[in-house]
């Protein structure tokens, strides 16, 4: 265990923890808290668009670039556990945004319930299958991103990645809401899947990309 | 141990020469072990195989002896017939020296002066 | 001579497009400092990833402390905690702090001493001063303190081998001095059984220290020996300009000025020499080296070519 957050602390450092385990989960609340008075969709999109975004700039500051040819640490690699220690920061990384997000959603779904009152069973349906879509559309977003060792380029791309996500979540919210048209039960299945597939293809990438970087590069 | 890194006399000689002197004159005696190699080379901030080297040609004059794994120990020394050797070169060296002179067009005293000089230099 | 060896390798052949390492035989004596000379893309650095398992990607066979092959690299942490490697380019993430560095070192090898790091870190003074800058950050350190954090992160460890990738350079005279000196304490430190290997374009700063010698050149070994060997294989020779035309015949790469000639050429070669009047001296190892190198560089290849077309 102390290994796991040892691990833990090479990659994340104590800006990390402080704003984004603390400082923007509370502004997020905050925001809506106030925003929930007055409109709803309104402000589960600006919210998605804000978590999204929020956490792949975060990334960035992390591993970005760590699956590029171009960065390549020679100390994991000369090392007997290098490649323990970098698959278990990706994995580690993956199950940390997951639990970011359902948490985020089940306080979200706490406090609607204490201002407007129950809202039903399809509005906690809809904040569970919420919770997997930003985490299977963030988890897409950081396998392409972390090539990018450039932070120039990568709003561009971040947005290209996250819209899709972020029109899935109106649609979801619309049709599983408003319309009440939507089998959400089916939808949610559908989303263990998708966000479990994603999960083990991180893994996959994270392993590939390691083996990559010990094979063919020209830098005498 | 002096060593002069530019003096035209290779290091490995210097040191081979410094330990010569030693033993002849007993200052490390029969059965004592010479510094450790890579010890020595961090002392005199020279390279692992120059020590070395020293050490062999010790070995192969049969000062010393390699036991492996332990390093390099005194023999026990023909003392007499070493210094004998000795004093053949100093012989041949004043020959040298007296034969420059005479080139030079130096007088007897002249020369027994300068030798006086050298050795109250070598003193200091 | 006779010596154990640190690293043996049989036929490591690895290519590029338009570059190829082929190392038919390599021997690393165990208890010395090797250096591995060569021009800038000799292949210098590629073969120090394929020794210490950075590159993967080559053919042959390596065997490491007379036991362990390329395999048994990979599956056996024994292997690359025995190896302390330094590389160039990106050896810790820019973004990484101090704190950040010891901590991942702690994980990635056992017998990492986190108290002798800190005392290395002092005496190579990167952190000056009092404190322990935790939060100071890789990309912020100079090119020679990168170095120096790699260097006191390998010497913090228990190793049998270190794998220096170019350490010298970087570093000013002050610098390059104490590098030499720990280089020497650490080949102490269990008399023989410490290994060092170490690249460098520029062979004089660490010329104090070679023992064993190796000149890669176009990725091929060219030369290689035990210095005091080599120093008796090649001489240097100096004479005067009315010799000079013959003299060219036996020593290739002649400097030539107004008075006279010099060159180096191989101790055998000198009877040829006979009766020309010349002086000859014992090279030091920058002199070999360059000589070596004027001879198979790929800067030579192309003079040689200009001049037979």
């Amino acid at each position: 265990m102390k290994n796991y957050i040892k691990t833990y602390n090479v990659f994340h450092g104590i800006l990390d923890k402080l704003i984004f385990g603390f400082g923007i989960p509370v502004a997020f609340i905050v925001l809506f808290a106030i925003m929930n008075l007055k409109f709803d969709v309104g402000a589960f999109m600006v919210l998605t668009i804000f978590m999204l975004l929020a956490e792949l700039i975060r990334d960035y500051f992390l591993f970005g670039g760590i699956y590029s040819r171009s960065r390549k640490c020679g100390a994991l690699r000369c090392s007997y556990y290098g490649e323990k220690v970098y698959v278990g920061a990706i994995m580690q990384e993956q199950l940390r945004s997951f639990l970011h997000y359902a948490i985020l959603m089940a306080v979200f779904a706490g406090m609607r319930t204490v201002i407007n009152g129950y809202p039903g069973k399809r509005f906690v349906l809809v904040c569970m299958i919420y919770a997997l879509l930003f985490y299977l559309v963030n988890a897409i977003s950081v396998n392409i991103l972390r090539y990018v060792t450039n932070f120039n380029i990568y709003p561009s791309i971040m947005t290209l990645l996250v819209t899709p996500g972020i029109i899935a979540s109106v649609f979801i919210y619309i049709l599983g809401i408003d319309k009440k048209t939507m089998n959400l039960e089916l939808c949610m299945a559908v989303m263990i899947v998708l966000a479990i597939g994603a999960t083990i293809l991180t893994y996959r990438h994270a392993k590939s990309s390691y083996k990559k970087s010990l094979y063919g590069r020209d830098n005498r | 141990m002096k060593i002069m890194q530019s003096s035209g006399v290779p290091i490995y000689q210097q040191i081979a020469d410094n330990f010569k002197g030693d033993i002849l004159e007993g200052r490390l005696k029969q059965g004592e072990y010479l510094p450790s190699i890579r010890g020595l080379a961090k002392d005199l901030k020279i390279s692992v195989i120059t020590t070395l080297k020293a050490y062999e040609m010790l070995e192969q004059e049969g000062l010393v002896t390699a036991v492996q794994g332990k390093g390099y120990y005194v023999n026990a020394q023909d003392t007499q017939m070493l210094m004998e050797q000795h004093r053949r070169k100093v012989e041949e060296a004043f020959l040298n020296a007296i034969y420059s002179a005479k080139l030079a067009g130096m007088t007897r005293e002249e020369l027994v002066e300068t030798l006086e000089t050298l050795l109250r230099l070598e003193e200091m | 001579m006779e010596f154990n060896s640190a690293i043996e390798g049989k036929n490591i052949l690895k290519k590029y497009k338009n570059f190829t390492l082929d190392i038919g035989e390599l021997k690393i004596p165990q208890g010395f400092a090797t250096a591995l000379i060569g021009e800038n893309g000799a292949g210098k650095t590629t073969l120090l990833d394929i020794l210490a398992g950075t590159n993967l990607e080559y053919k042959g066979e390596l065997t490491f402390f007379g036991k362990y092959d390329d395999k048994d690299r990979e599956k056996n942490p024994d292997v690359k905690n025995n190896i302390g490697y330094t590389g160039t380019g990106d050896y810790f993430f820019p973004r990484w702090t101090l704190k950040q560095v010891e901590e991942l070192q702690e994980l990635l090898f056992d017998g990492f001493d986190k108290n002798r790091y800190r005392e290395l870190l002092k005496e190579l003074a990167i952190v000056s001063g009092k404190a322990f800058e935790d939060s100071k950050k890789i990309s912020n350190l100079s090119d020679g303190n990168k170095i120096k954090l790699m260097l006191a992160g390998v010497l913090a460890r228990d190793t049998k081998l270190l794998l220096l990738d170019e350490p010298a350079s970087p570093l000013d005279p002050l610098m390059r001095d104490k590098l030499c000196n720990m280089l020497r304490d650490y080949l102490a430190e269990n008399e023989g059984e410490k290994t060092v290997v170490f690249s460098t374009h520029n062979i004089t700063d660490m010329e104090s220290i070679t023992d064993y010698v190796i000149i890669v050149e176009q990725g091929r070994i060219v030369e290689q020996g035990f210095v005091e060997d080599l120093k008796e294989k090649y001489i240097v020779v100096k004479g005067e300009k009315k010799d000079e035309s013959f003299a060219s015949r036996i020593i290739s790469n002649l400097s030539s000025s107004s008075y006279g000639f010099e060159g180096i050429c191989l101790s055998e070669d000198l009877d040829k020499l006979s009766g020309l009047d010349i002086a000859v001296e014992r090279p030091t190892l920058s002199q070999i080296s360059v000589h070596v190198m004027k001879q198979y560089s790929a800067l030579a290849m192309v003079d040689n070519r200009e001049k037979t077309a």
